[in-house]
């Protein structure tokens, strides 16, 4: 069990959701059995509620130790309550345990099992389960692996974090906000892209300017064509954007503020 | 005005069908698990099936704006295969917990079998169990005796009537169910069910207490606007509009929010519901027509 979590779900609980969740774990301590599992990770929002928590600046650097970038999410209290109850299942079992879970888990449920994988002390023996994960239609279920979320970054390989990047291209999802997007662009993925964006151009559809960011550090000869085409033809946020690769400039925008400048215009 | 279309299947429905709900005032809806137009053969069948109602079934429908809860049960066609049957019941207690399972259901009679009556039974014990209301599935053939068996089943076993909905009723049945204090549904189904004048009739005989309309509809020919169709005829026809209300929105609002999984505050508030979620990047909407002007043009297609 995640001692973090436990220690400060004990301490934002009002007691009658406390004492339920503490019985929930000292059984699944003392006589484990799938059954009372699935049907205590059911019951959370029943019993705990599903109101956002609030942590103090102290509480969030601890938790940040167990899950970098925790506090870039909203966590609510079933969500961590199901968290908590899946980091209580003995690691030997908790793959073939979860697995079922996750075949039968309804929208909510799915959010917070993706979203807490990274709890797990066996964590990297999700990365089939994550893959799996990320083929679903679903926004909020794609969203709670892909966006903010450390596991990605940590555990997929390059052919999996690829994959899973040009598929929140496609979804239309806030790109800055993948965790460490930054780090892991590679020139595979750039190449990827370039031929997306070629794609888009040839069906008329626009090319969203925050594409240009995995373009950013692998500029060849195909990718300066289409930066420079892009920078006489673009709307004024793509123009910035190409500029930004084919004229660096420690003083142009970072590619969050555009991330965050085409986000808005989609949500608009 | 709102709507609440209390059972309709749209697994089986496009987005069309979404949209035009939407438009038409549909806020919520109830999905009951029911069979699929031909046996299924394997439990996965049942569990992929119970999967999509608590999970892909609610996101498409949430992107247009309407909320999506469901009933779990194994309908009485397909109890009549036992071996199935038994490996569906296992599966059914884990479902039936879940989040915006408003009911067991749909369950009753068929063709009225020794199967159907067993796990018709099975799943009453579970509804009693879990206190959960229940969906009652009246059969087509042999209706009158199916619909007063199936009450007097549920009666054995300590229901009480007021957590009951019994669906497809008729001129036939209607005063029995509504004499013996259950919510009584009227499906607005063209050919094999009701048509919405003989509704407005009947309202006219009963009153709106304990009178539910639905759609049904389903992949066979049938209006998922039967709901919002039947009230303006009704409204046209004299019927007051707390009378309308009450049979299109209240009394199943009032019927299945007896399972502690369903709130209006989940569609007047509608926290779920994200614009960014609804109009913009996903498979539903892909790329779709209600997101601009400017990528309808970008498509080129010409509507």
């Amino acid at each position: 069990m995640n001692p973090t979590l436990h220690h400060l779900l004990q301490k934002h609980l009002p007691p009658k959701a406390n004492t339920w969740l503490e019985g929930k774990l000292t059984a699944l301590q003392t006589d484990f059995q799938p059954r009372s599992f699935y049907l205590a990770f059911g019951a959370c929002p029943r019993f705990l509620g599903k109101d956002p928590l609030t942590f103090t600046e102290a509480e969030l650097s601890s938790l940040t130790v167990a899950y970098p970038n925790f506090s870039a999410t909203e966590w609510t209290t079933d969500q961590l309550g199901r968290i908590l109850l899946a980091t209580a299942l003995p690691t030997e079992t908790n793959v073939e345990v979860l697995d079922t879970l996750f075949g039968t888990a309804d929208y909510r449920e799915l959010i917070a099992l993706y979203k807490g994988l990274y709890f797990l002390d066996n964590a990297p023996d999700f990365v089939p389960r994550t893959r799996e994960g990320l083929r679903t239609n679903m926004t909020g279920v794609f969203d709670a692996i892909a966006l903010e979320n450390p596991y990605p970054a940590r555990y997929l390989d390059e052919d999996a974090w690829n994959h899973m990047v040009l598929k929140a291209m496609f979804m239309q999802r806030p790109m800055y906000r993948i965790y460490r997007i930054e780090d892991r662009k590679n020139a595979k993925l750039a190449d990827i892209f370039l031929d997306y964006a070629e794609e888009r151009r040839s069906a008329y559809r626009p090319v969203s300017p925050e594409l240009w960011r995995f373009i950013d550090g692998f500029v060849t000869d195909r990718a300066r064509t289409a930066l420079e085409k892009t920078r006489e033809t673009g709307t004024p946020l793509e123009r910035r954007a190409v500029e930004k690769v084919l004229a660096p400039d420690a003083e142009a925008v970072s590619w969050n503020v555009i991330g965050r400048e085409v986000e808005t215009a989609l949500a608009g | 005005m709102q709507f609440i279309d209390p059972h309709v299947h749209m697994v089986s429905r496009t987005t069309d069908d979404y949209e035009a709900m939407a438009a038409a005032g549909v806020v919520a809806l109830i999905e009951p698990a029911f069979w699929l137009g031909q046996p299924r053969t394997e439990v996965g069948s049942f569990k992929d099936y119970f999967s999509t109602l608590v999970g892909w079934e609610r996101f498409r429908s949430s992107q247009f704006g309407i909320r999506h809860y469901c009933t779990m049960g194994l309908n009485s066609k397909e109890a009549n295969n036992e071996p199935l049957a038994e490996a569906v019941m296992e599966l059914l207690p884990l479902y039936a917990t879940k989040e915006g399972v408003v009911a067991i259901g749909e369950i009753g009679y068929d063709d009225q079998s020794a199967a159907e009556d067993k796990y018709f039974r099975q799943q009453i014990e579970l509804a009693l169990e879990l206190d959960l209301p229940i969906l009652i599935h009246t059969p087509h053939r042999d209706k009158k005796n199916g619909t007063y068996r199936s009450m007097d089943v549920l009666e054995e076993h300590g229901c009480d009537p007021t957590k009951v909905i019994i669906d497809h009723c008729n001129e036939e049945t209607a005063r029995e169910v509504l004499d013996r204090g259950y919510w009584t549904a009227f499906t607005i189904y063209p050919g094999t069910k009701m048509g919405n004048a003989r509704m407005v009739d009947l309202m006219k005989q009963y009153g709106p207490e304990r009178i539910i309309v639905d759609s049904s509809a389903d992949w066979g020919i049938s209006d998922p606007l039967s709901v919002p169709k039947t009230a303006a005829l009704m409204l046209q026809r004299g019927i007051s509009e707390a009378d309308v209300r009450k049979v299109t929105y209240q009394n199943a609002y009032d019927a299945y929010s007896q399972s502690g999984q369903m709130d209006e505050a989940h569609w007047q508030d509608a926290p779920e519901v994200d614009q960014n979620q609804l109009f913009s990047g996903n498979s539903v909407l892909r790329a779709g027509r209600r997101t601009s002007e400017q990528v309808e043009d970008a498509d080129n297609i010409v509507y």
